[in-house]
Formats: structure tokens, C-alpha cells, sequence
């Protein structure tokens, strides 16, 4: 009696295993998501519920389909953990084209590294999942369970995984009590969240559905998300010991300014020098300079991030006791310096770094846009900025690091979103005078006088004033474009002032043009300075508008003494083009044997309307790359 | 008696302690005098640019058996003079050691004093606080140790000593003599029991010099010693290396790893009946044995190619149908790996995985990809086997040093009856058949098969770069010049362009605007762009485009090389100290032929040009030839080096050579347009 049963059950189960619906086939996938996509997320759900300041639980649930080589990364589990969060509970399924499960993960086959960087101590771990599988398209499912304890790492929330990936769903949901107030703001999204009270709490709920993928545009405007993601800011955010509220900026900057109260006390023998550097001192920017030299004497920088998660600055004893510090922990320190002096600063919240262009304060909602901190020094009518983790800079200049940006200022009143200084077309200038004895056989002789400010300044500076004479030779040679260079003295000062500095370059060299054997003629390219590689655009069209990123001022006046037995023969016709984004001009001028070449070129940063891309892509293609377009020939008189 | 015996015993233990405290041996010179001395130091005749100076490090190595497993015991000791900002994150120090199956592994005692010279010329002493030393776990069998000097300017003086426990391991801790900054006095030590032996080499200009002991070294002054000593009766079992006044090691481009120039030891532990201190020949063959049939028997790496893979055959089978050389089936195996496995990491030595897990996932290291290409050609019947090296960057081999971790990639060998063995990597699909990627060949190589190995020699020297380029003008008028242009790439350069273009071809013309502009004289605008084998590894990227330029009547200034192998001397610098080592041999050819117009003529035409460096290692023809009966001109540019190796000594005409080479292809020939 039991075999035909056990058959039975068999056949049922076998049946079963057969004639399983598979999930995520690849087939499914409605075909114009797959455009400009290396992968397509099927699912994804983001569940975030506050049961309390410190207790925050994040559900994920993703499903992506890889579609090829470059989606790879997507099918990859990667998680951080640090103090604040952890990673509770964690899932994974693999399955191939068909939707077929190949493979299961759980939990224990997570591998958790330590995160390697330039920190000499951190808590950040990364835990990582990798089903190493290949065979396109295949799709991966991960279900993590998350808890946190503070709002600020639940505050952002980018829906899509990056760009080339396009989704079918996506829902993201919180839930919290009633008596926390958040806000929102959403970014590239169209569609509105659904929002609903029951009795002891509030719902959030977004819901979007085929989305297509995004494809990185470099010369977009910028923007802090390039893809769809929603920010929220609550009103109770707890982190460690304290509690604060995060719903506007200058609640953001309380908090942060409370988290580092009673850290600025200094040892008495540092108050002492202190008053001895400075009593005597007639102004404010006397007493910031003296400080500040003796704050890089006496300090450096290294970062070891401990303290409420790595938010806490060392106190300033610490740091003038220990010697080194972060840079909250030498802003902190800087500021306690100031202090005793009478001087009043605030420190300041900063993205630093190029790629600001995705990490900065956008709208109302604030968020941890940040990776460093500066100082600003204030008095009635002026401030003054203060790079405390730099050995090269003055104070009053911040350089490209954190320049051109809006900052946040933690003050007793709250946070102040400022403007740090800006380094524009006045201030990123380049000018060079060339003086150069051309003998009969294409031998060159000369000086070159540079002065540099702004970008060329932060470009170049640790090159030619920190570094060794070779180092100095071999930087300033690369914008040299001369046969056969040998670089002689070569001088570098600093001059300028504190709030926009400069470096003033004096070099003499010798070298050849190109001399055609027989002695008739002389090549010669006169090229002393490099504007950087005017690069082709790749793409010919544009419909949205576009972005330039810089600013800057370069010069040069190139004056050649010819032998007396050569003329000119050949000049290059002179350029001069203008647009409203920048211009460049070039001109050749020859009297009495004396050959002089003028060159400038302007470019203004901002954005520009897809219309003037056509101008943008004429002027690229007019500049001369390196200057050999502009080749002048010298012809032996007869 | 007592008291006099107890304040004898007091007296000696207050000594002992005293020089316990000191933690340093006699032969060190470290004291309060020395250190001072060194604060009021600003510059050191070793090196008058030095941005900090080793005053005195050792690392000494001690083994010693903790419940029933061997330790490794190291103890570093490090006294640094900082003289520049650039040098102080010499303050900051790591190290780690492994915890898995290790007893007892940690940190011992890690201490250290920052030393400064106040403004009244006293000594300000700030220690080590254990709050500044960090311990942290990276993974689930190392833990690193961090830490940090207080109170560090520039001018101050570092000096920390710190204690690692780990298990042992065969291979000890290397130590570069040689390094960044310049050393005073820098040694290495190693005491082990006496059931242990050991091997070491040494590497460098400097020939070291073996004494009885080490008073007779410091009497003899010198600067380069080594001291060992085994003796049976007391158990000693220790040696020695000393060296002073090292010269830094200073980076220069075109050198493939400025390490294996640098005075380093390395020691590794070996069964006490070898031969004690170095090898002899006989041991050293046997030394390479045992190294190969360790690294073959090794579960993963030879266990994985000799492993269960019946699941192989019928994929095999399916590869192999209707093809009968050999040759025709690894070529259609190695096809099959390169097409259908991704590579996430073209540099590997061993597997992380079972190849079956590789060849199902069809995802893969490079060891992992190219132990399955192994196991699928042994059961297609080939004689494959893996083959191991080290990749130009790191330190080279050594043929009587058999150590793993000179290797560091793991390819493919089939050894045939006759001809040359078939070189594979097929981790990249862009790797040809028979060709491994330039970067492999950096010295020699080891052969895997568990029946003793074999050496292959893989130095830049067998790596080959061709490249030509055609040039042909089409129209040359009054207005106008248009030139076809054909580049055949080498085989080096074919990977790298297809690497970059292959799955986005769209990319290429932006390219080649950017990088004609570099190499292609007078600007021009390209058109016409088309690509030949650019899907087909196995052969050379062909790029034809057209390059048309306006110009005027009256004169025309013609760049007879628009094409050029470079276009200023890569051999800046006037001084050299390292060789110059290129990764292959260098053929370049380049031909431009132009049918002229009647009234277009040349002004003058240059004679040939022949140029040859030292008997032909490098040798440069340029041709200029004009034929005014059939108004034709053409122009003929060969560079082909045959040397991959020059020495420093020769970098002066070296240098002077190339100057000559650029001055001919930046000639520039006149032409009239009447």
C-alpha cells in the first residue's frame, strides 16, 4: 500500500520541479529597456522603517538581470558596515537566462574585508557577495536586511544602481512614527509618493515602473543626482549620545556644531604662545597668518577616524599635544588658536575635491554631501578661509580642493550655507613672456618668464616649488616644445598674496628648431607654453544643454631675435575667434628682424544652451593642438 | 658576604637592565649623543636632496616553537631623520601579521620616542602613546597594526621599534638594504633553531663580506658584512647581514622595476640537510624539483588541471571534431576559453576556485582560465601544461633561488615534438594564439608538471613590435593635398587599440583625431575611417583613413614623416643611472610615395641617411628620393632595434643617437607650386 504512495509523491514532486514557473527570465524583459543598458533591474524594494532615533531597519530586495560584461558589477553584493551599520540578515539566488535557480547564497558566504585607505584607523568594512557567474544574461536576487542607528545613513537614497541600467520596478517606502516630521525631495523623478497615517505612524510610499537606463554625459550640467533618487531630512536624528534635529541646514550645522562643543580648550603652554606670537599684532589677517604657520609647524595630517563615527573632531589639546590631527581635528584646532587670539572662525562643511560637481548643496533638503572641513575666519567686513590640513597654502587661499562651492558653516545659531572663495577667469591666469636669440643654424637661446595663479597655481606648485630641481626642470621643460632642450637656472618665487597667490617660474635654456641641412631654412614652432590638450568632441549633436567646467586666463608674448642673416619667410595666418564661452587668438608680427608672437586664450566656465554647441565644437577644432599648426619658417637671405 | 654577593647581583642586574632598556646590541651606535647630533644634521653628503635619511633600522627575525608550532618572531627597529614635509608620513607605520591557524600570533611591545630639538637647542622627547596604535582585522586571517609617531617636523628624529608574532612561513621577510631615501646603517637578523636551516641571496652592486664575528667587521670598518654561525654544541644557529652608507634608489622611466636593481636579501627556510648558507649546483636543481612539485601538487593549482574532468570531455569533443593537427585543436580550445570565460583579474597565479566552478560560471582569474585551458588541451591529448612567471614590473627570478613569490601570473605551455613550444593566455580575448601579452615577458619562467618542470626563457629580447605605415598622397594641387594612410598595428598595439575599441568602435575616430594631432604633422582632417580586424584577435589592427590638408600656392613646407615613432627624444634626462629596459624589440616602417603634379616641385632633395648604434643594435635608415622624370616622390623611414637591454653606461650616445634620429624624421622638404 505505501509504494504506490511513495510513486505517487514522487511523480508529484518530480512534476513540481518540472513544471516550476522560473522567475526573471531574461525573455520577459520589455525590449526598449534594453536600450543603452548593460543590465535591467526586474525588482527592486527598499524598505526603510524607524521604530526608533537609534533603531532603523533598511530592507532590500534586488533583482537584476546582467545583460553583458559591463553590467558585471551589478550582479555583485556589496555592502558597507561600520558603526552605525550593520548588516543583519542577508540572501542571495542566481539564475540563468531562462530564470532557472542555479545557486543559493546565504549570509555566512558573505566575505567581510577591511576597507583599505589612507586612514591610519577606521571602523568601514566592506562585505561583498560574488556568485562568479558569466554566462549572459543571467539575473541575481539579494534580500539584505540592514540595521541603523541614525537617520543620517537612511537619508539619501538612489534608485537605480548607476548608469546603463534601466529598471521595471522599483518601490521605496518608509514608515515612522508621528511624531517625527521628514521631508523629501525627489530628483529625476516625475511621479509622486503616495503618503498615509494609520494610528501610531506615517507611510511614504514610491512606486515607478520602466525606467530607462541613464547614460553618463560629461558635459551635462551639473547635477548632486544624475540619476532617479529621493532625499529625505527628518526633524529628530539621533547619532551616538546626541539627538538633533536635521529637517533644514541650519539644523544640520547645530548638530554638528553641538557634537564638537568643549573641544576647543588648548594646553597652557599653547596659550601662552599663542598670546606671545599675537599681542602685538595690529590686524586680524597678521594674527591669522602667524597662527596658521604655527599650526604647520607644529602639526600634520593623519587621519584616524574614531568618535561617533568619525563626525567627532580630536580635541585641540590632543592635536597640539599628539602633533597631527584631521581635518576636523586641525580645523577644530586652528579655530581654538583663533580664539585665544580674539579671533572669531567657524568651521565649515565642504565636498573636496574636482568631482564636486555631484556633491554639493543643492536645495532645502539637506544631506551628508561632505568629505572634509575647513575653517572661516570672520570679522565685519571680510572672511578669511583656511585650509588646515595644507603645508602649501596661505591662509586666505583655498585652492581648486574646495573653492568654487557652496560650504556649510557650523555656527552657534546653526548651520549657514556660504560661498567659498571663487577662482575664475581673473584668478586662474597664466602669463608668459619668451625671449629667444635664434642663431644661423636653428640654435636657440633663452629666458622664459611665468607667473601662474589659481589653477595653474595648484597644478604646478608642489612640482616646481616643493619638489627637487630635477623635478623643477623636468615639469617646466614639459611645456618647453624645443629640440634638444637643456634647462639652465630655473628660479621659482612666491608672490602674489595670501588670498590668491602666485608662483613667478624664471628659467633660461637652450635648444634648436628644426634646420634643414644646407642651411637654407629653419623650422621653428614657438610654443613656450602648453594650454593643455584641446581634445575632439566625440559627440557632433547635442540636445540638452551643456557644461564647461573651468575658467582661466592664458597668455604668452614670444618675441624671437633672428640672425641677421635669415628673414621670415613663412607666418602662419593669425587666429582670432570669440565666442560667448571663450575665445582665442593668435598673432605674428616681424619688424626689423625681430619676430613677435602674441597668444591668448580665455575660457569661461557656466552653462550653455545645446544651440551654441555647434560654436563650442568649431572653437575646439580651431585652437592648434600643441601649437604645430602655428610652425613659422626662417629662409636664409640671398 | 651576602650583602656583598647581593650588591654584586644588584649591580649586574642593574646593568642587564640597563641594556635591556637600550634594546639594541653593541654594534649599534644609538645613544643620546648620536641623536642629538642628528637633530642639529640638516644635510647628509650621502644624499645632499634626501627628504629624509635612515639613521639606523634592523629587522630581526627570531623562530622559535610555541605549543608545538614554529613562530616567526619579528622585531623592527627604525631611527629616521626627517628633513622635508614629503618624508613624514614616515611617521606613520604598518605592518601585519596572519592570524589562521596561527597560536600566539599578535603584536609584542611597540614603543617609540619622537625626538625634536627645541629653541634652546635642548632635546624635547615625546613617546609613543598606546592610544595612537591601532589594531585591525582585515580578513578573517590577517590583522594589520597601525600607528602613528606624535609631535613630528620636519628636522625631528623618528625612532620606534615594534614586535610581530606570526606562524612561520618558508619564505621569511625580505629586506631591501636599498630603498627610497639613503641609510646609514641598515641590517637584518635571523636566529632560528637548530633543527632549522636556511638559504639566502643577496642582490645588488655590493659584494658582501663574511667575517667570524662582528667585532671583526666594525674593526675592519666595513661597510658590507655578514656574519653566520651554526654550532651544534650551543645551539646557535644565526646569521648576520650588515650594511652602511647605502646610496637611495631613485625611480627613472623606461626601467622595469627599479627593484631588482636595489641591494636586498631574501632567506628562506629549508630542511637543515641542504647545504647550509647557499646552494651548490647539485642542491639547486633539487631545490627547483622540490619547488615545482610542490607548486604542481598544490590543490589549486596542478590538482586542479589533473582533477576530476570527465565533465570536460564532451565539451572538448565538440572542439576538437574535424580538426587533426595539433595546432588546429589548441587553437579551437584556446578559442573556446578566451570567447566564453571572463576574466576578472588578467593577473593571477593561482586559483581561488575549482576550474570546474570557472568553466560552469564561465568566470574566472587568469590562473583559473588558463589552468582549465590546460586541463581542456591535456584531454584533447596535447602536452600542456601550466606555466608560471612574473609579469615585467616585478622583481625578476632568480635561477638559483626557487621562491614563489617571484612569480606571480600563471599561463599556458603546449610542448610539441618539433618546433617551438605554443605560448597561451587566454584570459584576455584580445590574446592572440601563440602569443603571450608583452607584459609576461619579463625574465624566466617555470614550467609545471609534476615531473620535475622545466625553465623557459621569457625576456623582452622574444617579444617583437612591428608597425607600418603607408602613406599615399592622392591629390596634390594648388589647394589641396589628400593622402591615403594604412597603419599596421604591432601585435602589442593591436591588443591594446582592440581592448579599447573593440566593443565601442564609435570611439576611435575621436581617438585618432587626438592622437594624429600628436603625431601627424600640419594638422589635417580625417575621413574615411575604417578598421580591418578589429573583432579577429589574432591578427594586426589595420586602420585605413584619409588626411586632407588645404594649402596655397607659392610654397609648400612638407613634414616628409607625417607618421613618426616619436616625436621628441623619450630619453630626456641628461644622466641616467638605471639600464634602459624596453619591453620588446622595435620595428617601425614607414613609406609615403606621392605622385606630383607638374608644377609642383621639391627644392631640394636630402641624401640617405643611414644610421647604426653600437654594430647595428639599432639601426635607422631614412630615404628621400625624387624622380623628376616621373615627378615622383617618395619617402622610406626604417628604425629597427634589435636590443631590448642598454646599459647606463651607454646612455649618453644612446641618447645622442635618438637626437639624430628625431632631427631626421622632423626634416622637412620645400616644395615649389608654380
Amino acid at each position: 500500500m505505501v509504494k504506490p504512495v511513495f510513486i505517487l509523491f514522487f511523480l508529484l514532486s518530480a512534476f513540481s520541479v518540472w513544471g516550476a514557473d522560473n522567475k526573471y527570465a531574461y525573455a520577459d524583459i520589455n525590449p526598449s529597456l534594453l536600450m543603452n543598458a548593460d543590465a535591467v533591474v526586474r525588482d527592486y524594494k527598499c524598505s526603510i522603517e524607524i521604530l526608533a532615533n537609534d533603531k532603523i531597519v533598511r530592507k532590500e530586495h534586488v533583482v537584476v538581470t546582467v545583460l553583458n560584461e559591463k553590467g558585471y558589477e551589478n550582479a555583485v553584493l556589496d555592502r558597507l558596515e561600520d558603526e552605525f551599520v550593520k548588516l543583519d540578515d542577508a540572501s542571495g539566488y542566481l539564475y540563468d537566462a531562462s530564470g532557472r535557480e542555479l545557486k543559493k547564497m546565504k549570509q555566512r558566504d558573505i566575505v567581510k574585508t577591511h576597507i583599505a585607505s589612507y586612514n591610519v584607523f577606521d571602523k568601514d568594512f566592506q562585505l561583498s557577495y560574488d556568485f562568479h557567474y558569466a554566462i549572459y544574461p543571467f539575473t541575481v536576487e539579494y534580500e539584505t536586511t540592514e540595521k541603523i542607528a541614525s537617520f543620517l545613513f537612511v537619508s539619501d537614497c538612489s534608485l537605480l544602481p548607476g548608469f546603463r541600467c534601466a529598471a521595471e520596478n522599483i518601490n521605496c517606502s518608509m514608515v515612522y512614527p508621528q511624531t517625527m516630521d521628514i521631508r523629501y525631495e525627489l530628483f529625476h523623478i516625475s511621479e509622486k509618493p503616495v503618503e498615509s497615517v494609520t494610528d501610531n505612524s506615517r507611510t511614504w510610499n514610491l512606486s515607478l515602473h520602466n525606467i530607462n537606463a541613464y547614460v553618463r554625459d560629461r558635459l551635462a550640467p551639473r547635477q548632486v543626482f544624475d540619476i532617479p533618487a529621493v532625499v529625505f531630512a527628518a526633524n529628530t536624528v539621533q547619532m551616538g549620545p546626541l539627538t538633533g534635529n536635521m529637517d533644514t541646514w541650519q539644523h544640520f550645522g547645530k548638530f554638528f556644531y553641538d557634537l564638537n562643543i568643549g573641544r576647543d580648550v588648548l594646553p597652557d603652554d599653547v596659550k601662552h604662545a599663542v598670546h606671545q606670537l599675537t599681542d602685538t599684532c595690529k590686524t586680524q589677517d597678521q594674527k591669522i597668518g602667524l597662527l596658521y604657520d604655527y599650526l604647520k609647524a607644529n602639526t600634520r595630517y593623519v587621519s584616524i577616524q574614531l568618535g561617533i563615527g568619525g563626525f567627532q573632531a580630536f580635541p585641540a589639546e590632543y592635536v597640539m599635544k599628539n602633533g597631527y590631527g584631521d581635518c576636523k581635528a586641525l580645523s577644530n584646532c586652528m579655530m581654538a588658536l583663533l580664539k585665544e587670539a580674539g579671533v572669531t572662525s567657524y568651521t565649515a562643511l565642504v565636498y573636496g575635491g574636482a568631482d564636486y560637481r555631484n556633491h554639493f548643496i543643492q536645495s532645502d533638503i539637506p544631506s551628508d554631501v561632505f568629505n572634509h572641513e575647513i575653517l572661516c575666519a570672520v570679522d565685519r567686513k571680510d572672511t578669511t578661509w583656511i585650509e588646515c590640513t595644507s603645508h602649501d597654502l596661505p591662509a586666505g587661499y583655498l585652492s581648486h580642493f574646495t573653492g568654487n562651492r557652496k560650504a556649510l558653516l557650523l555656527t552657534p545659531g546653526g548651520g549657514v550655507v556660504v560661498n567659498t572663495p571663487a577662482y575664475k577667469i581673473k584668478e586662474n591666469v597664466a602669463a608668459t613672456t619668451v625671449m629667444v636669440n635664434m642663431d644661423g643654424k636653428g640654435g636657440l637661446s633663452g629666458t622664459m618668464h611665468t607667473s601662474e595663479s589659481g589653477r595653474f597655481y595648484d597644478l604646478d606648485y608642489q612640482h616646481l616649488y616643493a619638489f627637487t630641481k630635477k623635478d623643477r626642470d623636468l615639469t617646466v621643460s614639459k611645456n618647453i616644445s624645443v629640440q634638444d632642450l637643456s634647462m639652465g637656472s630655473c628660479s621659482v618665487a612666491l608672490k602674489g598674496t595670501s588670498k590668491l597667490p602666485s608662483l613667478v617660474v624664471d628659467v633660461d635654456f637652450t635648444g634648436k628648431a628644426t634646420f634643414n641641412s644646407g642651411g637654407k631654412r629653419i623650422f621653428f614652432v614657438p610654443v613656450f607654453s602648453h594650454v593643455g590638450k584641446i581634445e575632439t568632441l566625440a559627440e557632433a549633436v547635442r540636445n540638452t544643454d551643456f557644461y564647461i567646467a573651468s575658467s582661466f586666463d592664458v597668455r604668452d608674448t614670444t618675441i624671437v631675435n633672428l640672425d641677421s642673416n635669415y628673414k621670415v619667410e613663412f607666418l602662419p595666418k593669425d587666429i582670432d575667434i570669440v565666442y560667448a564661452f571663450g575665445s582665442y587668438s593668435r598673432s605674428m608680427v616681424v619688424k626689423e628682424n625681430v619676430l613677435t608672437i602674441i597668444r591668448a586664450y580665455k575660457q569661461q566656465e557656466g552653462e550653455y544652451s545645446a544651440a551654441l554647441y555647434p560654436d563650442y565644437i568649431k572653437f575646439h577644432a580651431a585652437i592648434p593642438a600643441d601649437g604645430l599648426a602655428g610652425q613659422v619658417v626662417f629662409a636664409k637671405k640671398d | 658576604m651576602k650583602l656583598k654577593k647581593a650588591f654584586a647581583f644588584g649591580l649586574l642586574l642593574l646593568l642587564f637592565l640597563s641594556l635591556q632598556s637600550r634594546a639594541q646590541d653593541r654594534f649599534s651606535v644609538v645613544n643620546d649623543a648620536y641623536i642629538l647630533k642628528h637633530l642639529n644634521t640638516q644635510i647628509y653628503p650621502l644624499d645632499s636632496e634626501a627628504k629624509a635619511v635612515v639613521l639606523y633600522e634592523k629587522m630581526s627575525i627570531a623562530v622559535d616553537i610555541f605549543s608545538s608550532y614554529y613562530r616567526e618572531v619579528k622585531t623592527m627597529h627604525r631611527i629616521v631623520k626627517i628633513l622635508d614635509e614629503d618624508a613624514l608620513d614616515e611617521a606613520d607605520v604598518e605592518d601585519y601579521y596572519y592570524t589562521k591557524g596561527a597560536i600566539g600570533s599578535g603584536t609584542g611591545k611597540i614603543f617609540g620616542t619622537t625626538y625634536t630639538l627645541g629653541n634652546d637647542g635642548t632635546v624635547i622627547k615625546t613617546p609613543l602613546d598606546k592610544s595612537a596604535i591601532f589594531i585591525t582585522k582585515y580578513n578573517d586571517v590577517v590583522n594589520g597594526m597601525k600607528f602613528t609617531m606624535p609631535a613630528v617636523k620636519v628636522g625631528s628624529v623618528i625612532d620606534y621599534t615594534y614586535e610581530i608574532i606570526s606562524p612561520l612561513t618558508q619564505k621569511l621577510p625580505k629586506w631591501y638594504f636599498q630603498d627610497e631615501y639613503p641609510a646609514l646603517q641598515t641590517e637584518y637578523e635571523i636566529n632560528l633553531p637548530g633543527q632549522l636551516g636556511f638559504v639566502y641571496i643577496t642582490q645588488g652592486k655590493t659584494t658582501f663580506k663574511q667575517y667570524d664575528t662582528r667585532g671583526h667587521a666594525e674593526e675592519d670598518s666595513s661597510e658590507a658584512y655578514y656574519v653566520l654561525k651554526k654550532d651544534h654544541t650551543s645551539s646557535e644557529n644565526y646569521g648576520i647581514w650588515c650594511r652602511k652608507n647605502v646610496t637611495p634608489l631613485k625611480f627613472e622611466p623606461f626601467s622595469g622595476n627599479i627593484h631588482n636593481y636595489a641591494e636586498r636579501l631574501e632567506i628562506q627556510i629549508q630542511d637543515p640537510e641542504h647545504s647550509y648558507g647557499t646552494l651548490d649546483s647539485q642542491n639547486i636543481r633539487k631545490a627547483w624539483k622540490d619547488f615545482t612539485d610542490g607548486v604542481w601538487d598544490h590543490k589549486m593549482f596542478g590538482r586542479q588541471v589533473v582533477g576530476d574532468n570527465a565533465y570536460l570531455k564532451k565539451t572538448v569533443d565538440s572542439l576538437t571534431a574535424g580538426y587533426k593537427g595539433d595546432r588546429d585543436k589548441a587553437w579551437s580550445i584556446f578559442n573556446y576559453v578566451r570567447n566564453n570565460i571572463y576574466c576578472n583579474d588578467t593577473i593571477a597565479l593561482q586559483a581561488d576556485k575549482d576550474i570546474k566552478k570557472t568553466f560552469l560560471g564561465h568566470e574566472g582569474n587568469a590562473a583559473e582560465i588558463n589552468l582549465l585551458l590546460v586541463a581542456m588541451l591535456q584531454k584533447a591529448g596535447l602536452n600542456a601544461s601550466p606555466l608560471i612567471l612574473n609579469t615585467i614590473g616585478q622583481l625578476v627570478s632568480d635561477d638559483n633561488y626557487p621562491v614563489i613569490d617571484r612569480y606571480n601570473n600563471t599561463v599556458a605551455i603546449i610542448r610539441q615534438p618539433q618546433g617551438d613550444p605554443i605560448l597561451l593566455d587566454a584570459s584576455c580575448k584580445y590574446n592572440a594564439f601563440g602569443k603571450l601579452p608583452f607584459y609576461c615577458f619579463n625574465s624566466t619562467a617555470r614550467v609545471i608538471d609534476g615531473k620535475g618542470g622545466a625553465q623557459i626563457n621569457l625576456d623582452p629580447h622574444q617579444n617583437r613590435e612591428k608597425t607600418v605605415n603607408v602613406v599615399k598622397v592622392v591629390t596634390f594641387n594648388d589647394t589641396a593635398l589628400v593622402a591615403n594612410l594604412t597603419e599596421t598595428m604591432g601585435a602589442n598595439a593591436s591588443r591594446i587599440f582592440r581592448e579599447k575599441f573593440a566593443a565601442d568602435s564609435g570611439k576611435i575616430l575621436s581617438y585618432l583625431y587626438n592622437s594624429l594631432s600628436e603625431r601627424a604633422r600640419d594638422g589635417g582632417i580625417v575621413s574615411g575611417l575604417t578598421c580591418e580586424n578589429l573583432q579577429n584577435p589574432d591578427t594586426e589592427v589595420i586602420v585605413h583613413y584619409t588626411l586632407s590638408k588645404k594649402i596655397s600656392k607659392g610654397t609648400l613646407y612638407f613634414a616628409t614623416d607625417i607618421l613618426r615613432l616619436f616625436n621628441e627624444n623619450p630619453y630626456k634626462p641628461m644622466k641616467r643611472t638605471m639600464p634602459v629596459e624596453l619591453p620588446w624589440q622595435t620595428e617601425y616602417i614607414y613609406s609615403l610615395t606621392a605622385a606630383l603634379p607638374q608644377n609642383v616641385k621639391p627644392e631640394e632633395v636630402y641624401k640617405p641617411v643611414l644610421l647604426s648604434y653600437d654594430d647595428g643594435r639599432i639601426r635607422f635608415k631614412h630615404f628621400l628620393n625624387y624622380d623628376p622624370d616621373m615627378h615622383f616622390f617618395s619617402v622610406t623611414t626604417q628604425y629597427k632595434s634589435v636590443e631590448t637591454f642598454f646599459p647606463s653606461t651607454e646612455y649618453e650616445v644612446f641618447r645622442a643617437f635618438h637626437n639624430n634620429v628625431l632631427d631626421e624624421v622632423n626634416k622637412i622638404v620645400v616644395f615649389k607650386i608654380e
